[in-house]
């Protein structure tokens, strides 16, 4: 008669959903290459020649340029979840630290340019996805991932200094690709290799068409172009999952 | 009570002519016309006088106002009495000359001339700056009309000294 409990079938248990979500968090540092650009065009498109001390008239001018190039370390942290051990979300937050150099001319047809030894820090802030395309398959490409994020990213410390005002951050897109190997049970190790492009996130240019007349204030006007800053770099990656 | 299609179509009219009526009939609100002038003082001259001279048809009338080391701009401003006078003539003029005073020396720029063939007179605000043309330090929508510079440069060449038209 004992036999019969034990013939009796286990009822399957029903799934939950922490059985294919896990939390995720990864921790990177590693080295960037920095490298940003700006320039106002100008908007009367009259140019103050004091060598000559004439006004030219010039479609092509623009103020407030300035560049950085450097490079320095780089520094991330994430939490999020993953699921189905193929897609982690996740929460972004870093800084970069350049030290380079900075140019800075008040007009493109100037011939005085300040040039600059300095450090740039920048915070970023943002949210992405991380995908590992071939989870279980016994291959070297089993540690592999792609990802991006979107973040913001706080403006270059060096504009308070040419009293540059374009907007409090910009807006970017982060690509990433690597690999991971496994270390300790849920404890993984990897080399991240990324790009990240930023432009200009605050719509000034509108803000200003519609502005009153001052004089004595900077005006506040979007940087010409896209892209105004570039970073790609290397980083080592401690990811748990 | 019933409505008549036909008593419907009537007080329909009747409105319609009423409102018609009122709308031709009543006065427009503010003025017409409006003027403003504003003068800044380049930080190298001790003291502005802007002075504006008003020609409608044989009535001239002119209004000056002056900045020393105190003030940063002086400005100029007429609405009632420049409605008054350019509603009652078509050929209207403004001219504005502008004199800098440095170190007990008088300096007069060129006289501007606010062209009425190239401003539309109506309803459009006649709104003029006067200041040296510096774009990283001037805030706000505006239309280079011309430079100023003064021939007597006992003060400075002041060859970006601009009027700057506001819409």
């Amino acid at each position: 008669m004992g036999f019969e409990n034990d013939s009796k079938p286990v009822p399957k248990r029903r799934r939950q959903a922490s059985d294919f979500v896990y939390p995720y968090f990864e921790v990177s540092a590693g080295v960037q290459r920095a490298k940003s650009d700006y320039k106002t065009e100008s908007y009367s498109h009259w140019y103050h020649d004091v060598d000559r001390e004439e006004m030219i008239y010039d479609e092509d001018l623009y103020y407030d340029v300035y560049s950085f190039e450097g490079h320095g370390p780089f520094f991330n942290s994430r939490v999020g979840a993953l699921v189905f051990r193929r897609l982690a979300v996740f929460f972004d937050i870093g800084f970069i630290r350049s030290a380079g150099n900075s140019s800075y001319k008040y007009y493109s047809r100037d011939k005085e340019e300040f040039k600059e030894n300095g450090n740039v820090v920048r915070f970023f802030w943002g949210g992405g996805v991380k995908v590992f395309p071939f989870v279980n398959v016994s291959s070297i490409f089993d540690g592999l991932f792609v990802g991006t994020a979107l973040s913001f990213m706080d403006v270059d410390n060096s504009w308070k200094e040419y009293e540059m005002t374009y907007t409090d951050y910009e807006f970017g897109l982060r690509i990433e690709t690597g690999n991971l190997w496994k270390i300790y049970k849920h404890f993984f190790l990897g080399i991240t290799l990324n790009a990240a492009l930023y432009w200009n996130a605050a719509e000034t240019e509108n803000e200003y068409k519609i502005a009153q007349f001052r004089v004595g204030e900077s005006p506040n006007r979007a940087p010409a172009g896209g892209i105004n800053s570039l970073q790609f770099g290397a980083a080592l990656s401690v990811v748990h999952r | 009570m019933k409505f008549h299609k036909s008593k419907f179509a009537v007080y329909c009219v009747l409105v319609f002519l009423w409102l018609a009526f009122c709308c031709t009939s009543c006065p427009e609100e503010g003025s017409k016309y409006w003027t403003f002038f504003c003068a800044y003082r380049p930080a190298d001259v001790d003291s502005l006088e802007l002075k504006i001279v008003y020609m409608s048809g044989d009535f001239v009338w002119e209004e000056t106002e002056y900045s020393d080391r105190g003030h940063e701009a002086v400005c100029v401003e007429c609405y009632g009495s420049c409605d008054d006078m350019f509603s009652s003539n078509d050929d209207n003029k403004i001219m504005v000359e502008i004199s800098f005073k440095c170190e007990e020396k008088m300096v007069t720029l060129p006289t501007y001339v606010v062209d009425s063939s190239t401003i539309r007179w109506g309803q459009d605000n006649i709104n003029f700056n006067f200041v040296e043309l510096d774009e990283r330090k001037i805030h706000g929508t505006y239309m280079v009309e011309a430079f100023l510079p003064p021939e007597d440069t006992s003060c400075g060449k002041f060859v970006n000294y601009a009027v700057l038209r506001l819409p």
